[in-house]
């Protein structure tokens, strides 16, 4: 596929009708798929999997911790990948994507802070260290939280999109130090228990595991969507809204 | 008799009740945010054609 092609495929994908035709077709699908992976994990979770031999019953924090964290830096990812979009290319949905992924994403790495430190307690014996996992992890959470004041400060001033954009960029600095913090730091937290050379999880956990990764994963792309639909719904309303006071301006 | 410690079900159960809720609302605010927008924005195109 050529350069010239993937331009266009990408761009064609910035016309608002094309867009929000695919994402009210994607919503409800995602939604559903979401909602019954998620459950689906987390009663087999719950119910079905038998307890650690050294963990005991705690290990089934696994199903909501591990999709938490995924979908945590899953988040920022979206909002890097959506602010190489709007400085390369100009892409003008690219920056309601990156807004809209912003307040899911805060939520899940705030989720993931909230059940390590519960899992935590009773295998750690402490709710909280200064390691490099949960340091990061927390710089991330204030990551985000500065990215939603910065990214509405620019839609109230009508500032260039340009900014929030590279605040996401050099923030995308941080995922790679979560992932390797592990390697690189002592630390009470496990190493990767997933990498590329296979799963040192056991099966009767992993799968529970990852049917909760897949669902958890269908319901933030919902909340991406849903969020995108009302920025773009908000634009359009202001716009009709600014067009018609200026013809009443123009008529009167 | 004198508990040393939580049992393990109370940090799974406190663990499970405060993200669920969580998810499930994050959920219900986008969807209601959404709504509300479009419905803005029916609003306005509505109006706009009436008045063409």
């Amino acid at each position: 596929m050529g350069i010239g092609t993937r331009d266009k495929d990408m761009h064609g994908f910035a016309n608002p009708r094309r867009f929000l035709a695919l994402a009210r077709r994607l919503t409800p699908i995602l939604v559903g798929v979401g909602l019954a992976a998620s459950t689906a994990a987390i009663l087999w979770g719950l119910i079905a999997v038998p307890p650690d031999r050294l963990m005991g019953e705690t290990v089934r924090i696994i199903f909501i911790h591990v999709p938490t964290a995924w979908l945590g830096m899953a988040g920022w990812g979206t909002i890097a990948g959506a602010s190489l979009a709007v400085i390369v290319w100009r892409h003008p949905l690219a920056a309601l994507a990156a807004r809209a992924a912003a307040v899911p994403g805060a939520v899940f790495t705030a989720l993931c802070l909230v059940t390590g430190s519960i899992w935590g307690r009773p295998t750690w014996g402490t709710w909280w260290v200064w390691d490099g996992r949960l340091t990061s992890m927390l710089i991330l959470l204030f990551l985000y939280l500065a990215y939603i004041a910065l990214s509405q400060a620019v839609e109230r001033e009508g500032a260039s999109a340009r900014l929030p954009a590279i605040f996401g960029l050099v923030g995308a600095v941080n995922i790679p130090i979560i992932n390797r913090s592990v390697v690189w730091w002592n630390s009470l937290h496990q190493p990767p228990s997933i990498t590329t050379g296979g799963s040192s999880i056991d099966g009767v956990f992993l799968w529970p595991m990852l049917i909760a990764l897949i669902g958890f994963t269908c319901i933030f792309a919902a909340c991406v969507l849903m969020n995108m639909r009302a920025l773009l719904a908000q634009t359009q309303a202001e716009a009709r809204l600014r067009r018609r006071a200026m013809e009443a301006e123009a008529g009167a | 008799m004198i508990r040393e410690a939580l049992d393990q079900w109370d940090y799974v159960i406190a663990a499970y009740a405060i993200a669920v809720p969580a998810i499930v609302g994050l959920l219900v605010y986008c969807w209601q945010r959404m709504r509300k927008a479009e419905r803005l924005r029916d609003a306005a195109r509505g109006e706009g054609k009436r008045k063409k």
